[in-house]
């Protein structure tokens, strides 16, 4: 309970802590915002002008305050340049980008598990060599070049999948998946790498425990021992990472929305960017980062609950 | 399947003994190749005003998206603009990018990691504290917001990256301070009424830099993906001027008719990052060999 | 017929710095229901040893070397590796040194054990849980079936001492091979384990084979001892005949290590002076002669063969020539510990 309660607390000033910042990387940095929308050649006075109607004349604490009470009520502003509400636009975008990185990662997943466990246990194979090796260019390629290749090799040469366009569940299952599968792939080449890597060096770690051994003199089956008693022990960290992983995989759904025409949170935050739409910006970045801060501390209680010493030690 | 043997061999690996590992790490052709890519890709970009290029802006639109040829190298792009000259203009960007925000994160965030280390206490609460908050922003999402803020531009991008890079070494050099403020050389130091910054610079600093210096390594193709991330989306230098991100974005859309225009900056960059990263990870377990030596 | 019988046993290690020789030419047999104790400082081979049997030393870099190890008709060395996985936890049980580390820690016990009559006796989920308690109940383990769903860091060291032998006895193996199942455990956990392998090979007349380096230990359990030194059995005897006319100055210098015969089992070889030598570079002639007070030049010309005068066997220049003062061997106290 205690702990549970300092938990809360810690929360609390992070979250406090990530508001200050979001507000400070718009306002308090030199670079103008009215000059920024207007573009540099608007005169003074429509620079003041502006200036006066988006209140950025005012003290910055209060509209620190201002702002903040707003955002606590659901109204993260608007969006300078289609005046939509900041809040309507993130929630509308959530669905799409929520997909990308759950697929992603299921995709990224599905190809790291089992080639990290088996370069883990033929450890200095040719195998192994080949796996490392491939990870490490995987790891050295930028995700848009990943998604060009992908785009280049499978919709402009062989024609099989779309290379852009997005068709959203409404249009059915099998249209959206194949909207969503080259963005997901993309995304899923980019992080299978940075799990792959973790799996093998954490499974090569678990592997000269002795309880492998005491498995191994049971008698037991190397795939036994390699998913029952080795990956349950490796799992732990990778679910820590995963979690770490997802501002990775915000960042990198930023570049893939934008190559594939997503309407998603990423493709909005790159608009925004590339408009100086700072307001969206604000309200979509103080979104993102109190998720991302909410998604690690739920990484973190599921560690917990999974994790029998971590769980008995809470509890005594 | 080979036997179930061998899953205990990395642990003999491991033992295996330095001046042997010494020759592994400089006799394989990967690192060799890849030092010999970096020297010259870095002094091309280095070199670039003044070894006769074309001019990496002005196009010649009867000429445009023209393949690779004797008279263009790597051919032109959609406005007929001299892809060799830009690769090499673009690679000037990427490094300069990548060479100032490591310093930049290595400087402020070593000192920082080094004074809350050293210190401990309240100072290592509060560095720490305000690091773990710009941790708390998914990097790339928090590079877009700044840059879009502080506008596009060399100078802009670089600080942008440097200052995400912040936290990291901070991290580094605190948990290595920790290490080292309690050996016998550090404690000997204030024995003898040595003053703070002395024994900061000279005891623990020296020490530091192997760890800092492994990563800085690995953090300068980080910061190249990164500069190409923003360039992508238009957010690194302002066009027509050349980033290997932004001539990728630009050109995607013939990637049909002239994948080239694509491919060649990509390639460029890839090369690049990878040699980084074959250097950094032989770094890194050059440096791991001589910490466990210690 | 014995239950095993080891023959011109040799694993080698390849190294950067050489082949390191952890097993050379071992020679042993252990009949059914009698125990052969192995004893020697840490470092002399016994663990690689115990591990050869079962062919658990990873390969590379092992090297299995030479010599047989026949069990009920079958060399283990030549055997495919899926046929010794059926040996491996059935007919063939060991148990590890330490029971904080050789039980996984994020699987129950239940679990842990009930994997063992899944694979070799083909159980289901819940007949293995079944028989996973009347294990449990064997070894002692005051048990209900919550027991089985606990994790092993719930229990106390001993505790898991005895799930790892239930564990190991689950298939009720014609062979347990115990390497130093007792010292990671306090003297009285000590006790009540050794206490407990005695009585469970009673019960089922298994072999075992007892390692240590606790001369006490091996004697308080062993029909038969044998002393390692440097990979090799350098003095091997019933048990009495070892303690009243041990032939090796090393196997003395094991004893005299010992600050008190009488004290509990624990006790490690502190005293003994210097270090046994690298395996990587054993000495020509005998592997004791530069820690050996009776060696002479002769000792570090030529390697001793081992000897057999009648049962006692041992591999020596100058073995010592009459007994200790006499002193009866008290294997562990007053408690009534089980002697054989």
């Amino acid at each position: 309970m205690r702990r549970f309660f300092w938990r809360l607390v810690s929360l609390l000033v992070i979250v406090a802590a990530v508001t200050v910042l979001t507000f400070a990387i718009t306002e308090i940095l030199p670079g103008d915002t009215a000059v920024a929308i207007l573009g540099e050649s608007a005169t003074p006075d429509l620079i003041a002008a502006l200036r006066e109607e988006l209140g950025l004349d005012r003290p910055l604490t209060v509209r620190y305050v201002e702002w903040l009470s707003k955002a606590l009520s659901g109204d993260l502003g608007h969006s300078y340049r289609s005046n939509e509400a900041v809040s309507r636009m993130v929630l509308d975008r959530l669905p799409v980008t929520l997909e990308l990185i759950v697929l992603s990662q299921i995709l990224a997943l599905v190809v790291a598990v089992p080639l990290g466990i088996l370069a883990a246990y033929r450890v200095g194979s040719r195998l192994d060599r080949l796996i490392t090796a491939l990870s490490v260019g995987f790891l050295s390629t930028p995700p848009f070049l990943l998604g060009i290749l992908l785009i280049y090799g499978i919709s402009v040469h062989a024609g099989l999948l779309p290379a852009a366009g997005f068709k959203s569940l409404q249009d059915g299952w099998g249209a959206n998946l194949r909207s969503m599968l080259l963005p997901s792939l993309t995304l899923a080449l980019a992080e299978c790498p940075v799990y792959l890597r973790l799996l093998r060096a954490d499974m090569i770690t678990t592997l000269q425990q002795d309880f492998v051994l005491v498995a191994r003199a049971k008698g037991l089956e190397p795939h036994e021992i390699l998913l029952r008693h080795a990956l349950k022990l490796s799992s732990f960290s990778l679910v820590t990472v995963i979690g770490v992983n997802m501002g990775r995989l915000v960042g990198g759904s930023v570049i893939v929305e934008t190559m594939f025409s997503l309407p998603g949170i990423g493709q909005m935050i790159a608009t925004a960017a590339f408009q100086h739409d700072h307001f969206a910006i604000q309200g979509v970045i103080l979104l993102v980062a109190v998720g991302f801060v909410l998604v690690n501390l739920l990484v973190d209680a599921i560690y917990t609950v999974l994790d029998p010493r971590v769980r008995h030690a809470l509890r005594s | 399947m080979r036997s179930a043997a061998s899953v205990l061999r990395p642990a003999q690996e491991r033992r295996r003994a330095p001046a042997l590992l010494w020759l592994r790490v400089h006799a394989t052709p990967a690192p060799v190749l890849a030092t010999a890519w970096l020297v010259l890709i870095v002094l091309a970009a280095i070199a670039a005003p003044w070894i006769g290029l074309r001019s990496p802006i002005d196009g010649d639109l009867m000429d445009t998206l023209t393949p690779p040829n004797a008279d263009y190298w790597f051919g032109t792009d959609s406005l007929g603009r001299d892809i060799f000259s830009r690769s090499i203009y673009g690679a000037r960007v990427s490094f300069f990018v990548a060479t100032g925000s490591v310093s930049i994160g290595l400087l402020f965030g070593g000192a920082l990691g080094l004074a809350a280390g050293y210190f401990s206490g309240v100072v290592d609460r509060i560095v720490m504290g305000a690091m773990t908050v710009v941790l708390c922003f998914p990097a790339l999402i928090l590079a877009i917001a700044i840059v879009s803020n502080l506008g596009p531009g060399l100078g802009n991008v670089t600080i942008t990256i440097g200052f995400l890079f912040v936290p990291a070494f901070a991290r580094i050099g605190r948990a290595n301070t920790l290490v080292f403020r309690e050996r016998e050389f550090v404690l000997a130091a204030q024995a003898l009424g040595a003053m703070v910054p002395r024994i900061l610079l000279r005891e623990i600093l020296p020490n530091l830099m192997p760890a800092l210096l492994s990563y800085a390594l690995v953090m300068l193709s980080v910061a190249i993906l990164a500069e190409a991330a923003l360039g992508f989306l238009g957010l690194s230098v302002r066009p027509p001027e050349p980033s290997w991100g932004g001539m990728v974005a630009s050109e995607r859309g013939n990637l049909g008719e002239a994948p080239h225009a694509v491919f060649i900056p990509a390639l460029l960059m890839f090369l690049s990052v990878l040699a980084i990263n074959i250097l950094g990870e032989r770094a890194r377990r050059w440096f791991d060999i001589k910490s466990q030596a210690l | 017929m014995p239950a095993i019988n080891i023959r011109g046993l040799s694993t080698h290690f390849r190294t950067p710095r050489g082949v390191v020789r952890a097993v050379q030419d071992v020679s042993f047999s252990v009949g059914a229901g009698r125990t052969l104790g192995i004893v020697g400082e840490s470092g002399c081979g016994k663990s690689v040893l115990s591990r050869s049997i079962l062919r658990l030393v990873p390969e590379p870099p092992g090297i299995r070397a030479g010599g047989e190890v026949l069990f009920e008709g079958r060399d283990l060395q030549r055997l495919d590796e899926s046929a010794l996985r059926d040996i491996r936890g059935s007919a063939i049980a060991m148990i590890f040194q330490d029971p904080m580390t050789s039980l996984n820690p994020v699987l129950t016990i239940g679990r842990q054990i009930g994997e063992v009559l899944e694979r070799h006796l083909a159980y289901n989920r819940s007949k293995a849980r079944t028989r996973a308690v009347e294990l449990l109940e064997t070894v002692g383990v005051q048990c209900g079936p919550k027991r089985l769903d606990e994790y092993p860091h719930q229990l106390s060291g001993g505790m898991r001492q005895r799930v790892t032998i239930a564990m190991a006895l689950a298939c009720r193996p014609r062979l347990l091979i115990a390497d130093e199942p007792t010292t990671a455990l306090d003297a009285t956990v000590q006790m009540q384990i050794l206490i407990l392998l005695k009585r469970l090979q009673r019960e089922t007349g298994m072999a075992m084979i007892f390692i240590s380096h606790d001369l006490g230990a091996v004697a308080s359990v062993a029909d038969e001892i044998a002393v390692m030194y440097a990979g090799r059995i350098v003095e091997k005897a019933p048990r009495a005949d070892l303690f009243e006319s041990m032939r090796m100055p090393y196997t003395q210098a094991l004893l005299r290590a010992r600050p008190d015969l009488d004290a509990p089992p624990h006790m490690r070889l502190g005293a003994l002076e210097g270090r046994p030598p690298d395996l990587a570079r054993i000495p020509e002639g005998c592997a004791f002669a530069p820690r050996c007070s009776h060696a002479d030049a002769h000792c570090r010309i030529g390697a001793p063969p081992l000897r057999a005068d009648g049962g006692h066997s041992f591999a020596c220049w100058k073995p010592i020539d009459h007994a200790l003062p006499a002193e009866p061997v008290r294997a562990n106290g007053d408690d009534g510990s089980p002697k054989p």
